[in-house]
């Protein structure tokens, strides 16, 4: 090989390492049987609750990340179905006005920042690797991070909800309201702090997310071959690098606000409420498309795989997908129409809401071309993305409606917008999502959902979603105020609510089902086998549930639809260590093989750090002081992290101080 | 294993790469997006607030003192010229010079972090007397934040490695160390600006 001649062979590496007591083991150099048991043992968790804390590996951490937020799921859904029966009937008692206040905020912080978008991030730790063809994620440790601290976020927020003290101000939490003189308590501060809880694990996931799609593909997956999940994936990943901030620096204005008397919100010093209102919604719009872009990438994998032919128009649907992800940007002002903003500004934003329907529509057409020149199998993933695509048209269609600001100013804080965005992002997030997860299932466990108890699942859910929002619109064209507790019998609101709670109750039934066929089938479902449904990409190629090592061989791949193309004779990787986590570092447009890189062993650092940031934000609540005293405990859990350890070393290639001049000069020139 | 298929083999690459080919560099950059975009919100927001107001600094609060901190811009400046040294022995792998350069990198971290805290005092204002006090309390806070970590992350750096480690890796962290450092100078001049021009000339 021509990089032989330039740097140390790979013998010298060898007998260098030999020089320190070593032997490198090398794909190839045992029986495969024995390989495999050594990869197992190096790419493996620990047994017993220590491997489970410090494991690094990213599909433990995703599966975790992934029942997690389905836990939070059921959690929100249940604070909904208590608002639901509340709202049944006018003058109901079961909920007083704080405790309803309490729930809708619960919910909506729940929803949004403790499922959509982790669960969204955790699809992508857990799926990307395996599509990029590589064994683990590029920042193993970060990921493990990234999973305690949103964990300890949701623990915190129900502990203070179980105590009384839960957010009450809304999910979007508006300044004057949330500010100190209208909430007194510390009720609004954890709702802030969980924002830096799940915004630190969202902006870590992300990075690792690009980082892994970008320089660890197998040979041949160049970018123009990328998956369109794995495009979904890093274009989600930079909105949340982008997004992420604006509301970490609002809630951090908040809490510097409630804690130690700035004035970013106080009109009476200089300050402005409506600078909330812009950071916020800089946010909190992206968001919706943070939340939705990783839904594109399910269904166009989804509708290839089941109308066994490839998708129509991969370069328009990424390039839509792209669009989407700036137009997102550009919107934030169409939350902020009622606000009086120069009439200007609100036309611009007009006109950009009514542009991101030409990449939507883009999108829509060529599924539908995909479908119809294809020969589909309707099985329940493929159902839930039909009742996706009839859901999420009525959801963008009141969309453009409310696009045009008088009709906006019109249905403004009324149930029309709340039977809007649960259209949008029920119809373009969840249904997807549920397709998304009884088709990759089988890989996550190596067993088959129930196909009748899937399809069960879908009609119930349809149509109780269906029953539950639809009401809605009508509710809010009649005037009914989003976030009351109750309302008269005069209004004649009672028998639309009725029959929405009566859909709720459907709705629900359709989540039992879905838990029940989870349970029976985790244990009990048909043998899943390496690929039951004839896809294309690459974790297909592998057994079910992946090795912890993901490939014996990294694959070298041949084209688009990776596991459709791929011939007889596909050449494979070989020579990267198997006593070491030893990766391929590839090149970031052609990946073509760059470098080799060790990634590190599991370890307690992660927790340690989750655990210090946890005990941090918690205090920040009550005292300024709680930021130093965390510096201190982060830079210690940081140092560890980072600090040198015998077992890392033996895996690193070897010290300069070894190499002798020569050797040193050879290896620096093939570093740059 | 003896049939095989054809294989690509790796076995020969380097074990380690500089700048763009290596995994950290796109973690670093990561993350400098991240807080290049916390930061510029905070410009974004300092100019809001600008309109909000007739006067800038509302009177009475006078404009902050220039001193001191124009020196400290100047020391921060000039210590772009030790990190890129640091950074051209860290690719060398010259591990005499890495120390060396760290070493002095760690000195100009000390100086501006003891000049910053006489830096708060040129403010002239406090954080709670209006709007304009937080902005600018609020930017020169998390700009300080991110110093004292990077300025910690380069003595650590240079513990690990006065006690003789010497696997490539430590070179590759100098040059993120490097970057960061960069990143964080950089982004001083706008703050800088919008502190201490700002009141002056808005």
């Amino acid at each position: 090989m021509k990089e032989e001649e330039q740097g140390l062979t790979t013998k010298e590496k060898d007998e260098n390492a030999a020089r320190r007591g070593e032997q490198a083991l090398r794909e190839g150099d045992l029986p495969e049987e024995e390989e495999r048991r050594l990869l197992e043992k190096t790419w493996g968790d620990k047994p017993g609750f220590w491997g489970w804390v410090t494991s690094t590996n990213h599909k433990s951490i995703g599966k975790r990340f992934i029942i997690t937020a389905f836990v939070f799921f059921a959690l929100g859904g249940i604070l909904a179905a208590l608002m639901r029966i509340q709202l049944a009937r006018p003058e109901n008692t079961f909920l007083g006005p704080d405790a309803y206040n309490q729930i809708f905020t619960m919910h909506g912080t729940t929803m949004m920042f403790l499922f959509a978008i982790p669960v969204m991030e955790a699809f992508g730790i857990y799926l990307v690797p395996l599509m990029v063809g590589t064994r683990n994620v590029a920042f193993p440790r970060l990921a493990s991070f990234s999973y305690w601290i949103y964990l300890f976020g949701g623990i915190t927020l129900y502990t203070f909800f179980i105590l009384n003290i839960g957010p009450d101000m809304g999910w979007f939490s508006y300044v004057p309201l949330a500010g100190p003189e209208f909430s007194p308590g510390k009720r609004v501060d954890i709702w802030s702090q969980l924002i830096n809880f799940t915004e630190i694990s969202a902006l870590c996931a992300s990075i690792e997310i690009i980082t892994t799609a970008f320089k660890m593909r197998a040979p041949g997956l160049s970018l123009n071959r990328v998956p369109i999940f794995v495009w979904a994936m890093v274009i989600m990943s930079f909105m949340v690098t982008f997004a992420m901030p604006a509301v970490m620096t609002s809630s951090l204005f908040l809490t510097l606000d409630r804690l130690v008397g700035t004035h970013f919100y106080n009109q009476a010093e200089g300050g402005d409420p409506l600078l909330w209102q812009h950071l916020f919604w800089f946010f909190g719009h992206p968001e919706v498309y943070i939340v939705f872009i990783p839904a594109l990438g399910y269904v166009s994998s989804i509708i290839q795989t089941f109308s066994r032919r490839r998708v129509f128009g991969y370069t328009a649907l990424v390039l839509s997908m792209i669009a989407t992800g700036f137009i997102g940007f550009g919107l934030w002002v169409h939350h902020m129409f009622a606000t009086g903003l120069p009439q200007l500004g609100s036309s611009f934003f007009t006109a950009a809401s009514m542009m991101i329907a030409i990449p939507s529509g883009i999108q829509i057409f060529c599924w539908i071309a995909t479908l119809w020149s294809g020969r589909p199998r309707f099985k329940t993933p493929l159902i839930f993305i039909i009742g996706f695509f009839f859901i999420f048209v009525l959801g963008g269609l009141t969309g453009i409606m409310q696009a045009s600001v008088p009709l906006d100013l019109q249905v403004h804080d009324t149930f029309f917008v709340v039977a809007h965005f649960h259209y949008v992002l029920i119809g373009g997030s969840v249904f997807p999502l549920f397709a998304a997860f009884h088709y990759w299932f089988p890989k996550f466990t190596g067993r088959m959902l129930s196909e009748s108890l899937g399809k069960l699942t879908f009609w119930l859910m349809f149509i109780g979603f269906n029953i539950t929002f639809f009401p809605m619109h009508q509710l809010g064209l009649q005037g009914m105020p989003r976030r009351v507790y109750t309302y008269l019998p005069q209004m004649g609101w009672g028998n639309l609510n009725l029959i929405a709670s009566a859909g709720a109750f459907v709705l629900t039934l359709g989540v039992l089902v879905f838990v029940v066929n989870v349970l029976k089938s985790r244990r009990g479902g048909a043998i899943a086998g390496d690929n039951p449904w004839g896809a294309d990409t690459l974790e297909w190629g592998v057994s079910s549930p992946p090795p912890s090592y993901n490939f014996f061989r990294l694959p070298v791949v041949q084209g688009r639809e990776a596991l459709w193309v791929r011939t007889e004779d596909a050449p494979v990787v070989e020579g990267l260590r198997t006593d070491c986590r030893e990766i391929l570092v590839t090149k970031t447009l052609d990946a073509e093989p760059d470098h080799k890189l060790t990634l590190p062993h599991s370890a307690p650092w992660p927790l340690m750090m989750g655990l210090a940031a946890t005990a941090t934000f918690i205090s920040s609540c009550f005292t300024p002081w709680a930021l130093p005293g965390g510096m201190v405990l982060a830079a210690i859990a940081l140092i560890g992290w980072g600090w040198p350890k015998k077992k890392d070393e033996v895996c690193e290639p070897p010290p300069v101080e070894e190499m002798s001049d020569e050797e040193r000069k050879r290896e620096a020139a093939r570093a740059q | 294993m003896k049939k095989r298929r054809a294989a690509i083999d790796v076995s020969g690459l380097p074990d380690f790469a500089f700048g763009a080919r290596a995994l950290t560099w796109w973690g670093v950059w990561g993350f400098l997006c991240i807080e290049s975009t916390m930061l510029v919100l905070c410009f974004v927001s300092y100019f809001y607030l600008r309109t909000r107001v007739l006067e800038w600094p509302p009177a009475p609060v006078m404009p902050p003192k220039i001193f001191i901190p124009t020196i400290n811009l100047v020391v921060l400046l000039v210590s772009v010229i030790p990190m890129y040294l640091l950074g051209q022995a860290a690719r060398r792998l010259d591990k005499r010079k890495l120390i060396f350069w760290t070493i002095v990198c760690d000195v100009f971290g000390l100086a501006f972090v003891t000049i910053r805290a006489f830096e708060f005092g040129s403010l002239n204002v406090s954080w709670d007397t209006n709007a304009y006090g937080s902005i600018i309390w609020t930017i020169i806070v998390i700009h300080t934040f991110h110093l004292v970590s990077e300025v910690i992350e380069t003595i650590v750096t240079t513990i690990i490695l006065l006690r003789g480690h010497t696997e490539p890796k430590y070179f590759v962290d100098s040059t993120d160390n490097a970057l960061y450092w960069y990143f964080i100078i950089g982004i001083w001049i706008p703050c800088y600006v919008l502190i201490y021009l700002g009141p002056r000339f808005l």
